[in-house]
């Protein structure tokens, strides 16, 4: 069985980029591919000319430094401290203490957590959580930031301020963002392109405005009629 | 009344001598095992196939044979250990075989139960074995490795009942030579009682200690 397949995607520096799909769609297989989780069987996966899936060891480890991952489950460390969280990447690279707690209190600072930075996950809200995510996620200034639906499991309001922060980080940092979501409103918010992904296949990529207007392909046009019943249902 | 307070004191001491020194070692043993067993598994960071089944195949063995026999059958290796086979220090050697390969799968339980995506996590985040092993498995799995310890600290007391087939001591050798053998129904109860304190203290310590690790 092929899980993904013809996958063949190109992210411009500082784009922020949607894959959007339905569940089953092979998004998570992506992502997992992308962060060299999964090694797939055939083709490469670049970033900054280093092909991921094809590197070991101590080159993969530094490979993946430029990468950011943000998790659907956030995969805080429960035994840390939010502080404590975003100093794990830069501990693990062997970055000087003084150095760790100097960046520590720059990406708190930048997140708006500063008053948090003492408190264990289990005691941050699900905005704070995926604030603390963010911040790990950028400590060593990665050039891709991977974000695996970050707003899934938010409200309305916390979604508007973390794709906010998202939005931020590209214009502060340059970082190129991939986004994977379900949620056609995410894309729109803050994406420049979008790739949509079915049955493990990317069937149309293009700007966020022509897939609103002129979708193609079956898997587009179910997504935005998606849309639009949610819509009637509110609406009712 | 005195002579029981003295052999009880004596015998008490033994057992905690015991119990402490085979915990320290069956601890150290049965961690160095528990990990191999879980990073060794088919998805586990380490994975090694071969590795893995050969130390499944040892421990379930070790598993499997009771701890009286295991006693005596290990007497040549104690007396290479220690240099003689009977006494307190000759019944810890047992002790520690004994208890390796049982805290090993207490241990090895309480690792398997660190969230997979953290360690997924680590690994994206460019860790190595050791940081993983360092940063991640042993601190998140802290509070449930305290409690695998804690366990496996009361089995040590059990099974040290049986060290006085060696001239080991402690409180169940006082209890069979002096309560059975001997008709001493005081002697009996008196040690039961102090074998149920130290078992309560036991589980109350690393019940709070556990909680004082968990951050949930």
């Amino acid at each position: 069985m092929e899980a993904l397949s013809g996958v063949d995607l190109t992210v411009e520096r500082r784009c922020i980029q949607g894959v959007i799909g339905i569940s089953g769609a092979g998004k998570s297989t992506l992502l997992r591919c992308i962060c060299a989780l999964e090694k797939p069987d055939d083709g490469r996966i670049l970033i900054d000319g280093l092909d991921l899936a094809h590197l070991d060891g101590a080159e993969l480890r530094a490979a993946r430094r430029k990468l950011g991952v943000i998790f659907q489950q956030l995969n805080l460390l429960r035994s840390r401290t939010a502080a404590a969280n975003i100093a794990l990447p830069l501990e693990l690279s062997g970055i000087a203490k003084p150095r760790i707690r100097e960046r520590v209190a720059e990406l708190l600072d930048w997140v708006g957590l500063e008053e948090k930075a003492s408190q264990y996950a289990s005691q941050l809200s699900g905005g704070q959580r995926q604030r603390v995510a963010i911040a790990r996620a950028l400590s060593l200034n990665p050039s891709v930031l991977l974000a695996d639906e970050p707003t899934s499991a938010l409200d309305t309001e916390t979604t508007a301020s973390v794709l906010d922060l998202l939005g931020r980080v590209r214009k502060e940092f340059g970082v190129t963002i991939l986004l994977i979501t379900h949620e056609l409103g995410a894309v729109r918010a803050i994406c420049d392109r979008v790739a949509v992904l079915d049955a493990g296949r990317v069937v149309e990529e293009e700007t966020v405005e022509e897939l609103m207007t002129r979708p193609v392909s079956a898997a587009a046009k179910r997504l935005l009629a998606g849309q639009f019943q949610e819509a009637r249902t509110l609406h009712e | 009344m005195n002579e029981l307070t003295s052999l009880l004191w004596q015998s008490t001491l033994e057992t905690l001598y015991m119990v402490a020194v085979a915990a320290l070692f069956s601890a150290c043993g049965g961690l160095a095992l528990g990990l191999l067993l879980v990073l060794t598994r088919p998805n586990g960071i380490l994975a090694a196939k071969w590795l893995n089944r050969f130390l499944e195949t040892i421990t379930n063995m070790a598993r499997s044979i009771p701890f009286i026999i295991l006693l005596v059958a290990i007497v040549p290796f104690t007396r290479f250990v220690v240099g003689t086979s009977i006494g307190t220090d000759a019944a810890i050697v047992p002790l520690v075989v004994g208890a390796i390969p049982y805290v090993a799968r207490l241990i090895e339980t309480a690792l398997l139960e660190v969230d997979g995506g953290v360690i997924e996590a680590a690994v994206t985040l460019g860790a190595t074995p050791w940081q993983i092993i360092w940063k991640v498995y042993l601190p998140e799995g802290l509070p449930a490795l305290i409690r695998a310890v804690t366990i496996m600290s009361l089995t040590l007391i059990s099974y040290s009942a049986m060290a006085g087939a060696v001239g080991g001591g402690g409180l169940g050798d006082l209890a069979i030579r002096y309560g059975y053998q001997r008709f001493r129904p005081d002697v009996m109860i008196s040690t039961v009682a102090v074998l149920i304190i130290i078992v309560q203290t036991f589980q109350f310590a690393g019940n709070r200690l556990a909680r004082t690790f968990e951050r949930r």
